[in-house]
């Protein structure tokens, strides 16, 4: 029961030093804070404008809210005051749509005081504007707020589409601040400083896109934390200063994880299923145990490669960035899939011409040896596509370095303990290669079971001559999405 | 005070690369996150950080957006801890910010937590906060203690200096300068040895070196820095003119800086361009509505008879002055003569009395002897008045209020001496009537 006491108490406390220090303005008494709130529809752009002062600009301000100077702010005068300042700031926001200025008009208008430090009050001014803009076909507009552009405060844009979408916006469509409410109080974030936008805008209900660093929708689900978590682990058991065998080893197991669970991610899901296409395209022939294990050793051998290369090449050379060259290399990736997908097309093509040729080698590998010459130099040839189409669907799989087992890497050349990063690099490789291998297996097994039934009860044979087309256009259908994906990115 | 960017280069051999990598990581991450596997807390943080590098846009804005990713990726990293506590604090004086005070002292503490023996860059780093925050007796026991582990530190003997100057040990502050010259050369020691040179009545070697530190300077900060005093050093010898044209020069190459805009009106103000004077004032106390610049500002509306608006100012200033006592901060010298020459004379001399024990300066003594004055215990205020001249700075305002108080006492021709002191210095000495 005492302890009970005594945990409530200190439950209590902090509650209260909460509120004595929620109570003073979180960025400093001298700031006065810019937000602007951009949504567009087909016929007009609204802005909601928030200014939030703090105490020392509240109290310089207030000579010119108290219009008539009897020392009191009535509801009247804080109103006027609010139209004033939001009339000024309508003016000198800058809107243009498709090159020509549109200007703003202020719609509502409001000021009000807040509850500050020293019994000092803090100021909230919102304004709603709005600008009549033809966006019905959509068009790119540039924003910029320059109000109070020389006075210390956090600045803050964000963009939304109503009917409309944004094609890789520069600023995020949530407001970090809750719209200037409550400041991330993070120590390892700094005000924003964001006070243009350049925004390209569709029509119709598609999904925005956001430019890289931004984030569209915050909120990750528990497995995602869980992951985070053990990615920070890691990279800290990478780059910690006193090097036991004992932690090597356990940074070596929590690497195995990190990559069985980074391979779990939905990318790599897709390469799994593109090389069980790729395998079933070829000849109508489920995968194979051996065809999982195939991809899987790929993977690793070309993610540990690509992690080494660029490793290397970042440390070497400070021109270079990141983000740029696993861009590249997620198209790259993409696009060798898409290749593979058509090569698969083609052949698919010309053996559904020679239908019957093609079914008599469907009884598996076992009776290679009964063939005459003629026909094994042909089934060699087909297995050896096969199997280049696998290897190649491996490399695209493992072409695009994952970010942990990069920063890991560079951190341990950092420290001067280059081998070791490899070794985790490799076993990252290794853990990836488990999970692929494992899901291609799953694939296997569920599929030959499904196979199994549908063919049972549908006319098996009939879909069997254009399942390697169909598969096929598939790949190249989720190739070309990949390597898309990384071109929006 | 003298305060100078010093961007400790020798802190931090690791951490480019590691930046590099994280700069590039953290982009990357982000673009996962958006593919779909949602690393959500984390995108937001590089929403505010690493998508804003441009805070300011200087060179140590993008380094502080840059040690936030890495800590971000690396968080037992107590270098970079220490590395980013250290840089809070000088973007706190940068963009006189003070929110980056509270972040500056946690980021030192978690850095000091991990690593606590040997961690002089967090040492470094909590004695330039302590000095920031006016608590010299601390600032000096951290900057002892980080040197006692690393000797060779420019940046801990360039805190020491600070510490040391301002708690009244000036012979040892322009020892510990000169250190800091042999050690690391440039504008961060260059400054100081300036500063030393001022207190003690030198004022050629103080604009030699402030000139030196002018063509050390390597950021545009660096160098609104070095003009802003050399305009000081003018303006306190009686060259308002030339002390236009530092401040002047100095706003071509740093268009922002507040404190070139206060220079610039205090100069005006002497010159008589007093509409020009008001001017600038109002910009800057739109801009950074601090104390001194209030008062300042009211001081000048009051001398050309605006009586109403600078009571505005007395009203802000007073308003300020409640504010920072609620956060733990005592405005000393400019608080103490505010409230000295507004009727509050016992008020002023209890808060110098405050002020001496943590601050026992120069200006501390002439503030606190100016109190004792309009107290009316002019014995008493003669002893701080002759300590705030004890080192032979050549300063107007010193001078004639020691002639003030000697006129108060009845020694006239000392009181003749002083004043005519004071006028000899600086001719167009503002005083508040």
């Amino acid at each position: 029961m005492k302890r009970i006491g005594t945990v409530a108490t200190l439950v209590i406390l902090v509650l209260i030093g909460w509120a004595g220090v929620a109570s003073a303005h979180p960025l400093g008494n001298f700031t006065i804070n810019h937000y602007d709130g951009l949504a567009f529809s087909t016929t007009s752009v609204v802005d909601t404008a928030v200014v939030d002062t703090a105490e020392i600009p509240t109290e310089q301000a207030r000579d010119a809210v108290d219009a008539n100077g009897d020392g009191t702010i009535s509801a009247g005068e804080r109103s006027t005051y609010a139209a004033t300042m939001c009339a000024r700031i309508a003016g000198a926001v800058r809107l243009d749509v498709a090159g020509a200025p549109a200007p703003f008009v202020v719609t509502s208008s409001d000021y009000s005081y807040r509850p500050g430090a020293a019994g000092l009050h803090t100021a909230r001014l919102v304004c709603m504007l709005r600008a009549p803009a033809d966006l019905r076909r959509g068009g790119e507009v540039a924003f910029a707020d320059n109000v109070d552009s020389d006075h210390i405060g956090w600045r803050e844009i964000t963009a939304k589409g109503t009917n409309t979408h944004l094609v890789r916006s520069p600023v995020p469509d949530r407001s970090v601040s809750d719209t200037l409410l409550h400041y991330p109080n993070d120590l390892l974030s700094s005000p924003l400083d964001v006070r243009r936008a350049d925004i390209t805008v569709r029509t119709g209900a598609g999904t925005s896109t956001f430019a890289a660093g931004i984030a569209a929708v915050p909120g990750a689900g528990p497995i995602a934390r869980l992951v985070e978590h053990l990615n920070g682990f890691f990279t800290a058991l990478a780059g910690a200063r006193h090097l036991t065998l004992g932690v090597g080893l356990l940074a070596v197991l929590v690497s195995l994880l990190l990559g069985a669970s980074h391979a779990a991610l939905p990318g790599h899901g897709k390469t799994v299923m593109a090389a069980y296409l790729a395998r079933k395209g070829t000849d109508g022939r489920r995968g194979s145990t051996r065809d999982a294990v195939i991809v899987g050793a790929t993977v690793t051998v070309t993610h540990t490669l690509g992690v080494l290369a660029l490793g290397l090449a970042l440390s070497l050379s400070s021109s270079l960035a990141g983000e740029s060259v696993t861009s590249d290399l997620g198209i790259v990736s993409g696009s060798l899939v898409a290749v593979i997908g058509v090569a698969l097309l083609f052949s698919a093509l010309r053996h559904r011409r020679a239908d019957a040729h093609e079914h008599d080698h469907e009884h598996g590998h076992d009776h290679d040896h009964h063939h005459g010459h003629d026909h094994d130099h042909v089934h060699t040839h087909e297995r050896g596509s096969r199997r280049a189409g696998l290897v190649g669907m491996g490399v695209a799989g493992g072409l695009v370095p994952s970010p942990s087992a990069l920063v890991v890497l560079l951190g341990a050349i950092a420290l001067g303990r280059t081998w070791f990063g490899v070794a985790l690099v490799l076993s990252y490789g290794v853990g990836m290669a488990a999970t692929l291998t494992a899901a291609g297996i799953l694939l296997v097994r569920l599929s030959n079971r499904w196979a199994g039934r549908v063919a049972h009860r549908f006319g098996a044979a009939r879909l069997a001559g254009a399942a390697p087309v169909m598969t096929a256009g598939l790949v190249v259908v989720v190739g070309l999405g990949l390597a898309t994906r990384s071109l929006a990115v | 005070m003298s305060s100078v960017v010093v961007v400790g280069r020798e802190m931090r051999p690791r951490l480019p690369m590691i930046a590099l990598a994280a700069v590039g990581v953290a982009a990357l991450a982000t673009a996962i996150a958006m593919a779909g596997n949602g690393t959500g807390s984390r995108s937001v943080q590089s929403a505010v950080g690493a998508s804003a590098p441009a805070a300011g846009g200087s060179p140590l804005a993008a380094e502080i957006a840059r040690t936030q990713q890495h800590l971000r990726e690396v968080p037992r990293d107590y270098e970079a801890w220490a590395t980013l506590g250290f840089d809070y604090v000088q973007q706190a004086k940068l963009t006189v910010d003070p929110t980056y005070y509270p972040k500056s002292s946690a980021a030192l503490q978690r850095s000091l937590l991990l690593s606590r023996s040997n961690n002089f860059v967090a040492m470094a780093g909590e004695a330039t906060l302590a000095s920031a925050r006016h608590d010299f007796h601390a600032a000096l026991q951290w900057s002892r203690r980080g040197l006692r582990i690393d000797p060779q530190s420019a940046v801990l003997y360039g805190a020491l200096t600070d510490a040391l100057t301002q708690l009244g040990h000036y012979s040892a502050a322009a020892r510990a300068a000169a250190h800091m010259e042999q050690l690391s050369p440039g504008t961060p020691a260059e400054s100081r040895l300036s500063y030393a040179a001022e207190l003690s009545g030198d004022e050629a070697f103080a604009i030699r070196f402030m000139r030196l530190a002018l063509s050390n300077a390597a950021t545009p900060a660096d160098v609104a820095f070095a003009r802003y005093y050399l305009g000081q050093l003018d303006l306190n010898a009686g060259h308002p003119q030339a002390a236009l044209r530092q401040f002047t020069r100095g706003l071509a190459d740093a268009p922002t800086d507040t404190t070139l805009f206060e220079g610039r009106a205090k100069a005006e103000a002497a010159l008589g361009a007093t509409a020009r004077a008001l001017a600038d004032y109002r910009t800057v106390v739109a801009r950074v509505p601090q104390p001194g610049y209030v008062l300042e500002y009211g001081e000048l509306l009051q001398s050309v008879g605006r009586v109403g608006a600078a009571e505005q100012q007395w009203k802000l200033f007073r308003t300020e002055e409640r504010l920072f006592a609620a956060n733990g901060v005592t405005l000393d010298v400019d608080q103490i003569l505010f409230d000295a020459d507004h009727g509050n004379s016992a008020v002023a001399v209890q808060a110098g009395a405050r002020a001496l024990r943590t601050r026992p300066f120069l200006d501390t003594y002439d503030a606190y002897g100016w109190a004792l004055h309009r107290a009316g215990d002019d014995r008493q205020a003669l002893v701080a008045a002759n300590a705030a001249l004890r080192t032979g700075m050549h300063n107007a305002l010193f001078f004639f209020h020691r002639g003030q108080i000697e006129r108060s006492l009845g020694n006239v021709s000392a009181a003749h001496r002083d004043l005519a002191r004071a006028h000899q210095i600086n001719p167009y000495l503002q005083v508040p009537r």
